[in-house]
């Protein structure tokens, strides 16, 4: 019993130092001072939650999906960037996938739900009003621009 | 044992002193003091064109051009004299607006100038509202202003944060008479520093060595103001100061 | 162009994608199974940790919350669902956790300078004043309110001495143990649920972020329900609850007390001094970057060393938080939390309940399955208690009910972590006292349970507002820290017009509008 704790002390440990590696590798080591508020959310134009952009760099993972709920693209262009995204079709959730299955033609405009941090980052216009509503002041903008160039961290 | 609480104190203190002395010099050296008078005058591209089809279960916007960011702002107003936009992919110089669209923001206007606005977040669910779709037929109906406009103002302020003489109003953002709101540049206070068309990711600054219609943007010379907007007119196909 | 090519390719293999269908609805079924698993197990683990059947001597909490989210793991590589570790780093919330370290960190660096100290002689003498024991006992038990941290442990922690020291003061003078009980447990519920109006990262930032509400609205109906919910944990705990504390905890008199440097003195006054500057200057700094500044400057004042400010530092509530943190990930993962909506949602269409009804339960599932930390609940439950919201306000056509019904979320959120059995705040005071763990648990569930509606009922009519002084706000505050200072003259077992609480429960009602 004693080691089963003592193994479950060091997962807890090892998930902490972890995740302070994660976001040292990704070269966001300040992502972790977010507060967390989601204040960032409703002040996109189009809709993507910035907060999933610092989420990505906290796990140092630029594929993590992301809320973007008023991306609106062609359902063509939309399966050549990512055939599992997210998508509002007719009120209903549905991939990318199941969209083309449905026979749903191609050049027909839909609305993203969920996307992956670094194809969200394409669509920024870089407005930068994630910034100003962030009570600690966190430069979310600088881990989009990073995200824009070639989808990864830090290169 | 008096004198050593004493000298503690006195060390924290000047400790704290010296972080603030060291925080203001820090902030002095970084802050700019010069005006860059060597460089280029921001060339603003003259506001996007198109031409508006209705139809039952459509509206069709044709552009003249594919703009910069392949993304366009279509407004219109509504009975509160608000602006309500929606930012919609353009695809061959073509944007298509259904029932299903909704608005992605408000903007508050009073006379020719934005006082505030909001972001109409259909993440949850619970904002939504009337569709854009309706809004911009009742706008048609009641011969309220609308169009489309490349310009993010105000959710992106971009050009206004980095401008370095902002508080001189050298980078206005009026209303214009058909109820876009497009950047006006006040050259003889520009000091040429460059910042603003670096920061416009949506094409609306530009480089004067990038802009195609140079000289046909919009400027204040002379003290001149912007036109007053007014409301039941139709759209102009051409508008430049 | 190529992009049309290559969806069209993939459209001409038809038959192929008619199967993708069929397998996708597959593996809906297979998704719904393991949610509902996974829901199971997580509340088979809440309970088997309140009764008991799982003893925390042979598995403390922490191992039983690792070793369910590896159960959960390892049913979603069984039932082949996908995830992937930066999922779990994701869906945590590292901003409680670092903020309790360097709390820690600053609370134990005040406490070895001898701050602490010199506040429970300045709580002493302030209790021999005008404010009297009364009044200084509200003041002392709302501190946690007035200056709200992002996690209420900080607070918990620091003031516990200055509580008890005070608690047993009173004890002596009036001979009756059971006042020990009521200060520490008031002062325990108002620190737990001070995060959630916390301008520094609190939860109820969470709220106004997701509903898309202003800035600091929520702040203050929360603070006021906070008072309410503290005067009801202690009036309970005084007259329906008896808490047996044996008389053995109580420490032996002493004459003479040790006098105490001016270092602690200064220490406690730059403590908070500095403190009081956050909260009305509110610098763009994170709240852990201050608090590790001021403890180095605590530790130049004082005298400090690095070996007593470690000493400071309780592992227990951070390994609680980050294993309920991973148990909170695998429930999102295997989407153990969605189908708890979707439960709630099926009650609400099939039961007499209602939308209406189940809300209300909704609002109040933090504190039936409180977790260690609040925010890992309001962080999965939130949007269904947006979908909730809405549906009760097409129904009522009361448009308020949604901010209504998300601060009354938070705020029970916010609480949770006091009335916990799984490393709850509550057993800190518990542990002191030489209480049976999990005893104080309905006490505190019953104030939290009579203070949200006063939350809810102040968005209701009041509305939210982003201004810091608004007069009908003041108004309520001042009357609820009126009432706050009969109240607690009453459990303290004076005449109920007795002055000093008087005075003392309007001086907090003005310092939390004011802060």
């Amino acid at each position: 019993m004693r080691k089963i704790n003592l193994f479950c002390y060091l997962v807890i440990a090892v998930f902490l130092a972890g995740s302070v590696a994660a976001s040292l590798t990704s070269g966001y080591p300040w992502s972790i001072a977010c507060y967390n508020c989601i204040l960032c959310k409703h002040t996109c134009p189009i809709g993507i939650d910035p907060y999933g952009f610092v989420k990505a760099a906290i796990s140092n993972e630029p594929d993590l999906y992301i809320e973007a709920s008023s991306i609106r693209l062609r359902l063509g262009e939309a399966a050549e960037l990512d055939p599992r995204l997210s998508l509002k079709v007719d009120e209903s959730e549905m991939t990318v996938q199941t969209a083309l299955a449905k026979g749903i033609s191609p050049d027909s405009e839909v609305t993203v739900l969920r996307m992956r941090a670094k194809d969200a980052a394409k669509f920024c216009p870089l407005c930068g009003n994630c910034e100003k509503p962030c009570p600690v002041a966190l430069p979310i903008m600088k881990i989009i621009e990073d995200l824009k160039d070639d989808g990864k961290f830090n290169d | 044992m008096e004198n050593s609480t004493t000298r503690t104190a006195g060390s924290a203190f000047l400790f704290i002193l010296i972080v603030m002395i060291t925080t203001v010099v820090a902030y002095v050296v970084q802050a700019e003091r010069k005006m860059h008078t060597e460089g280029l005058y921001p060339e603003v591209k003259p506001l996007v064109q198109g031409t508006f089809t209705f139809s039952h279960d459509k509206i069709e916007i044709h552009m003249m051009e594919d703009p910069v960011w392949k993304r366009i702002v279509v407004y219109a107003y509504d009975e509160g004299v608000s602006q309500v936009g929606i930012v919609k992919p353009v695809y061959d110089r073509t944007v298509i607006i259904t029932p299903d669209d909704y608005p992605d923001f408000r903007v508050k206007t009073n006379g020719n100038k934005v006082v505030g606005f909001d972001v109409i977040n259909n993440s949850n669910g619970a904002l939504q509202g009337k569709s854009f779709f309706g809004i911009l037929n009742d706008a048609k109906e009641g011969s309220r202003c609308f169009g489309i406009q490349e310009c993010l103002y105000p959710l992106c302020t971009r050009c206004m944060d980095v401008c370095p003489v902002i508080q001189h109003g050298v980078i206005e953002m009026p209303i214009l008479k058909n109820g876009a709101i497009h950047p006006l540049v006040h050259l003889p206070g520009c000091p040429r520093c460059g910042k603003c068309f670096e920061v416009c990711k949506v094409g609306v600054l530009l480089n004067p060595s990038k802009a195609l219609d140079k000289g046909k943007g919009t400027f204040l010379h002379d003290d001149q103001k912007a036109m007053e907007p007014s409301k039941g007119e139709e759209i102009p196909l051409n508008h430049y100061y | 162009m190529l992009g049309q090519v290559k969806t069209r390719r993939l459209c001409e293999g038809h038959q192929s994608w008619r199967s993708v269908y069929r397998s996708k609805s597959r593996v809906l079924e297979i998704r719904k199974v393991l949610a509902a698993i996974a829901l199971a197990l997580f509340f088979l683990i809440l309970v088997a940790s309140i009764r008991g059947w799982i003893s925390q001597s042979l598995l403390p909490l922490q191992s039983i919350l690792i070793l369910g989210a590896m159960i959960l793991f390892l049913l979603a590589l069984v039932f082949k669902q996908p995830f992937y570790p930066a999922q779990l780093l994701a869906s945590t919330t590292f901003h409680p956790i670092t903020a309790t370290i360097a709390g820690f960190l600053l609370a134990g660096a005040v406490e070895a300078g001898g701050g602490f100290a010199a506040a429970g002689r300045i709580l002493s003498k302030m209790g021999k004043g005008f404010l009297g024991i009364s009044g200084t006992a509200v003041i002392l038990v709302n501190i946690p309110t007035i200056f709200a941290m992002p996690c209420g442990r900080v607070w918990a922690a620091t003031l516990m001495p200055a509580a008890l020291m005070f608690g047993f003061e009173l004890a002596r003078a009036h001979d009756d143990l059971k006042v020990v009980p009521v200060i520490v447990f008031g002062l325990i519920i108002n620190a737990a649920a001070s995060c959630g109006p916390s301008p520094l990262g609190g939860i109820g930032t969470m709220g106004e972020g997701t509903g898309g509400f202003p800035l600091q609205s929520f702040s203050n109906p929360q603070q006021m329900a906070i008072m309410v919910m503290t005067l009801v944990a202690m009036a309970v705990i005084s007259s329906v609850f008896r808490v047996p504390v044996k008389k053995s905890v109580l420490p032996p008199l002493r004459d003479n007390l040790p006098i105490l440097p001016k270092t602690a003195y200064l220490t406690f006054a730059f403590y908070v001094v500095a403190l009081s500057m956050v909260f009305l200057i509110r610098p763009p700094i994170p709240i852990q970057t201050i608090l590790l500044a001021m403890t180095a400057v605590v530790m130049m004042i004082g005298k400090v060393s690095l070996r007593e400010l470690m000493a400071g530092v309780i592992l227990h509530p951070i390994t609680a938080m980050t294993a309920g943190f991973i148990m909170g990930g695998a429930l999102l993962v295997t989407g153990g939390f969605d189908a708890l909506i979707a439960l709630l949602s099926w009650v609400a269409v099939h039961s007499p309940l209602g939308f209406i009804g189940v809300s209300v339960l909704l609002i109040y599932v933090p504190i039936i399955f409180p977790m260690p930390c609040g925010r890992i609940i309001s962080a999965a439950l939130l949007p269904g208690v947006i979908l909730f919201g809405v549906e009760v306000v097409q129904v009522t056509g009361h448009p308020q009910v949604l901010p209504a019904m998300l601060i009354g979320f938070i705020l029970s959120a916010a609480a949770s972590c006091g009335p916990s059995p799984l490393g709850g705040i509550g057993g800190i005071g518990e542990g002191n006292l030489g209480l049976r763990h999990g005893l104080t648990g309905i006490p505190l569930q019953l104030s939290i349970m009579a203070g949200v509606p006063v939350a809810a009922l102040i968005v209701s009519y009041l509305g939210l507002s982003q201004e810091i002084l608004r007069m009908n706000e003041l108004l309520l505050c001042l009357g609820l820290g009126l009432i706050s200072g009969l109240s607690v003259n009453m459990t303290l077992g004076f005449k109920f017009y007795r002055p000093g609480g008087i005075l003392g429960g309007l001086v907090v009602g003005f310092l939390i509008i004011f802060l």
